[in-house]
């Protein structure tokens, strides 16, 4: 008998070792390893430290709450939100904190360490927050959601915005300590709020952490989703729960940005936190998760106005919470403002730098070039192309998401006359939706506001349907299958090709050369050009990779590439000579007419054929060409006595 | 050497070409994967298919098209003429090394080519009896069919393609203050060397015949194994391709600053201007071709 006690003391720490130690042996007595040890050590590095960060800062945020009482309505009932609102004031906090020390140029790593340290002394005041506490189903979605995200966070880093924003400019303010903006940089002139955290992680972990950091995030959007589905829907919440985080989890467009370095489901994480800061009526925390997730991304606009416009608050409290949450964005139209920018450049203002203005109609973004129209018929059948017919590798909506969504409309609409508590998230899920219309139709600029939405959707439909939970899941479940092919489908294969490289099987370098088309020609930068090197890119966005200072590179359109050639002319290439730039990369690359029917032949030869041509005659004349990989090129500057 | 058998196509059973004038060649488009195709070999224009491979061979006194029994990637190919007059040869390192020769009679894969294990850096060369590459921090010169494999350690600059004016060998390297150095070897005989080195960049080396032409910042400079530089050309040059010579002639772009216009100039009466960009010139015989508009082109001599 006493031999049974200690049996039963012993068992779970000696099998817990016997596991770890055959674990280990499995991958390191394999004869034919189909991993790389020293690859997934540095994965369980960046794990460590991203989780760690976040649990950090997160402590800022709960001290905030405790401190301001909000804390006890976050956490009340079976579902505590105030996880969610916590990390995500700490993430403002880290991103505010980072915009001070890159303003006087302290963006080291051991500075950034001292600021996530001062920030985790948050716990220091010992707040009462509550862990999420998930619906049983919800996390063998979250499961399936981490495994995706990991996978692809552990593979080398390939999407183009990835490249030439979300990593390459925490590499550019590494490089240079400092913040990066302006004409040069224009995409360091957008709120940096997440690329600051993120030019932290990259410091401490290399570049799989801040990606690490989307995972979290979009682990926090389906805990937060259930949270606010359960307390939405309180006569059917487990059912509620998972309809609301099934539609996310297996939508297309949610699983790839799950492991990208992306502000889509950062942001989607703070808007959810300003809803359930909204529901609780917690108006200081309230203001802070909404200029949290403006500052993340300005797409969050229109569901910040829906949870503003539904918020449980008096319309003095209201007002006051929306001045704070914009006192919490200006910092960043201050610094353009300061900078002689246009506050919301690079999205406005090309035509107002002191580089002067271009001729011609030059346009960040032409809406009309995504979705599949913009009539008032086209608006009408929106909700049905945007689900139904959209594409994931074209411009018609650049994503997939669940059927769901629409087949929930219905039932959410009765819910919603019949269950009070489903208003405020489908009243706000609908304005962020309707306010996304307004935008160019990308379903990840849906993103945002998704959870919202099906918080709201899948919460009707569910407590509507009170007495039939079996048969909503089971047809849920059907309609799920009938997606899989066109959203699961092609992330099975994204992710079966990121695979090898995520194991550590294939190089990095291998990988990238096989699918970055740019990747070959860096490469060979990275070994020839000198150290104090400056690059431009123009036409290209691989900026990430390259491991010399750079400028330019790629925004929607290539815009700051045709902006300067426009600007400049035939002097260009000696302008950016000037400009302290020693060599160029430039990828070779043609707008095709067919991508811009809606354009006039004069303006697209103007705007987008003109710079093109002239740039490549400026190389002629202007530049040398010292290596060429495929599509790319790589130019050295001629010292302006040498050219013509 | 054994031969394969080869498709003979009648695109134009007459000569490419027109003498003293220049004509667009209209069945050689301007579409390989490696920009430096189409190019001259021999009496040849190294021509691509669809998928910018090269795949074929335009005799350019007859007009007759051999095809290439598999095609070639001209990322990793070499071409010049070939030791028998009238013939050309190629060579493609990476995965199997594979030489062909291409005569009146058709295009020979030629067997039992040693193979160079390895991605060349920068293109090979070969004359169809010997063959040299810059592999990984090497450059390997021998007789194509040899077992023995002679290396010599370099840090080829990589794009740029060797020459080869056997036994000589020559090709480009970072210097120590970071410029381009034209480095040369003699198969059997002294150590690599650097041929043309300075302040200046030197590059885009090839071969001249008896030694090698390069361009010296700008200049065409003609180097000769026992006399080093022999001649030196003022000029405007080096900024996309490299001389091109055949026969004692040599040509190269140019820029004209002052028609704000690049031209190609040749040291005998070829060349080629215009209103439009002259570009990418490969020389052979009485044959110049090059781009101009997005199409190829050829001038022949009067």
């Amino acid at each position: 008998m006493a031999g049974d006690v200690s049996m039963k003391r012993l068992s779970p720490a000696a099998l817990w070792v016997l596991a770890a130690g055959l674990g280990a042996a499995t991958l390191m007595v394999d004869p034919a390893p189909a991993t790389s040890i020293e690859h997934l050590l540095d994965i369980g590095r960046a794990l460590a430290i991203t989780m760690l960060a976040v649990v950090g800062v997160t402590g800022a945020g709960a001290a905030v709450l405790a401190k301001t009482g909000e804390l006890a309505r976050l956490d009340e009932g079976d579902a505590p939100l105030g996880w969610l609102v916590a990390s995500v004031i700490g993430l403002l906090a880290w991103g505010l904190g980072g915009l001070a020390l890159g303003l006087v140029g302290g963006l080291h790593p051991v500075a950034l360490l001292v600021l996530a340290l001062v920030l985790s002394l948050g716990w220091l005041t010992r707040p009462k927050l509550r862990a999420p506490s998930p619906t049983p189903a919800v996390l063998v979605l979250i499961g399936l959601v981490a495994l995706v995200g990991m996978i692809d966070a552990s593979a080398p880093p390939i999407d183009t915005d990835e490249l030439y924003q979300h990593l390459a400019l925490p590499t550019r303010m590494l490089r240079t300590g400092g913040l990066v903006g302006g004409v040069l940089h224009p995409d360091g002139s957008r709120p940096l709020l997440l690329h600051l955290p993120y030019t932290s992680l990259l410091a401490w972990a290399g570049d799989s952490a801040p990606r690490i950091l989307t995972v979290l995030s979009a682990l926090g959007v389906l805990l937060g989703t259930d949270a606010l589905a359960r307390r939405a829907a309180p006569q059917a919440s487990r059912t509620a729960a998972v309809l609301a985080t099934l539609t996310l989890a297996t939508s297309w467009s949610f699983l790839h940005d799950a492991g990208l370095a992306a502000n889509n489901l950062p942001t989607a994480l703070a808007v959810l936190a300003a809803l359930s800061c909204a529901m609780t009526a917690s108006p200081i925390a309230l203001a802070l998760t909404a200029g949290a997730a403006l500052s993340l991304k300005y797409t969050a606009a229109g569901a910040i106005v829906g949870i503003w416009l539904v918020a449980r608050l008096p319309l003095r409290t209201r007002v006051w919470a929306g001045l704070v949450a914009l006192a919490c964005v200006s910092p960043w139209w201050l610094r353009n403002a300061i900078e002689g920018l246009h506050p919301l450049f690079p999205y406005a203002g090309w035509d107002q730098l002191v580089t002067g203005a271009p001729p011609g109609a030059l346009q960040f973004q032409y809406l009309e070039k995504y979705g599949a129209g913009r009539t008032a018929l086209h608006f009408a059948m929106l909700p049905w192309n945007a689900v139904m017919t959209a594409e994931i590798g074209s411009f018609r909506f650049l994503g997939r998401v669940s059927p769901l969504l629409l087949w929930f409309a219905l039932p959410a609409a009765f819910g919603a006359w019949r269950v009070p508590t489903v208003r405020a998230p489908l009243a706000a899920g609908l304005v962020g939706a309707a306010a996304w219309t307004l935008g160019p139709h990308w379903l990840r600029h849906l993103l945002p506001v998704l959870p919202v939405l099906v918080v709201g959707l899948a919460a009707g439909a569910a407590a509507v349907l009170t007495g039939h939970q079996r048969a909503l899941l089971g047809a849920a479940g059907l309609l799920t299958l009938a997606a899989a092919p066109s959203n699961l489908a092609p992330m099975a294969t994204h992710l079966a090709d990121r695979l090898p490289a995520a194991l550590g099987q294939e190089s990095r370098g291998d990988y990238l050369e096989r699918v970055v088309r740019s990747a070959t020609a860096i490469e060979w930068a990275n070994h020839h050009l000198p150290e104090d090197a400056t690059v431009a890119l123009l036409f290209d966005w691989s900026t990430h990779l390259l491991e010399r200072d750079s400028v330019l590179g790629s925004v929607e359109d290539h815009v700051p590439t045709r902006y300067w050639v426009l600007v400049h002319g035939d002097d260009s290439l000696h302008a950016l000579r000037r400009a302290g730039i020693t060599h160029l990369v430039v990828g070779r690359f043609r707008f095709l007419r067919k991508w811009y029917p809606f354009l006039d032949d004069d303006v697209f030869d103007d705007v987008f054929k003109g710079p093109t041509d002239l740039l490549d005659r400026r190389l002629l004349r202007d530049a040398t060409l010292i290596h060429e990989a495929g599509h790319t090129r790589i130019y050295r500057l001629d010292p302006d006595d040498e050219s013509p | 050497m054994s031969g394969c058998p080869s498709h003979w196509l009648t695109i134009a059973a007459a000569t490419l070409g027109s003498p003293g004038v220049a004509v667009p060649l209209y069945a050689i488009e301007d579409n390989c994967a490696d920009p430096r195709y189409p190019s001259l070999a021999g009496d040849w224009v190294v021509a691509c298919g669809k998928k910018g491979q090269i795949d074929r061979l335009v005799h350019l006194p007859s007009g007759r098209v051999v095809k290439l029994p598999a095609p070639l990637d001209p990322r990793r190919t070499g071409a010049s003429a070939g030791t028998v007059p009238g013939t050309s040869a190629l060579v493609q390192i990476g995965g199997a090394t594979r030489v062909v020769v291409v005569s009146e009679h058709g295009a020979q894969e030629l067997e039992g080519i040693t193979r160079l294990p390895g991605e060349p850096v920068g293109l090979p060369a070969t004359d169809g009896v010997h063959l040299v590459a810059a592999l990984d921090g090497r450059v390997e010169a021998l007789v194509a069919t040899d077992k023995v494999r002679p290396s010599w350690p370099a840090a080829t600059i990589g794009w740029q393609g060797l020459a080869m004016s056997w036994p000589w060998v020559a090709w480009v390297e970072l210097g120590r203050d970071g410029s381009e150095d034209v480095w040369a070897l003699e198969v059997g005989g002294a150590d690599p060397t650097p041929i043309a080195h300075g302040p200046g960049e030197q590059r885009l080396v090839v071969s001249d015949g008896p030694g090698f032409a390069l361009v010296d910042d700008g200049d065409v400079v003609r180097w000769r194994p026992d006399a080093g530089v022999v001649d030196r050309i003022t000029a405007r040059t080096g900024f996309l391709s490299a001389p091109t010579a055949s026969g004692g002639a040599i040509c190269w772009e140019q820029r004209v600053p002052e028609h704000d216009d690049i031209d190609i100039v040749c040291t005998d009466s070829l060349g080629a201007d215009g209103p439009e960009d002259q570009l990418r010139p490969s020389r052979s015989g009485p044959w110049l071709l090059y781009r101009q508009a997005g199409r190829t082109w050829l001038a022949t001599s009067p």
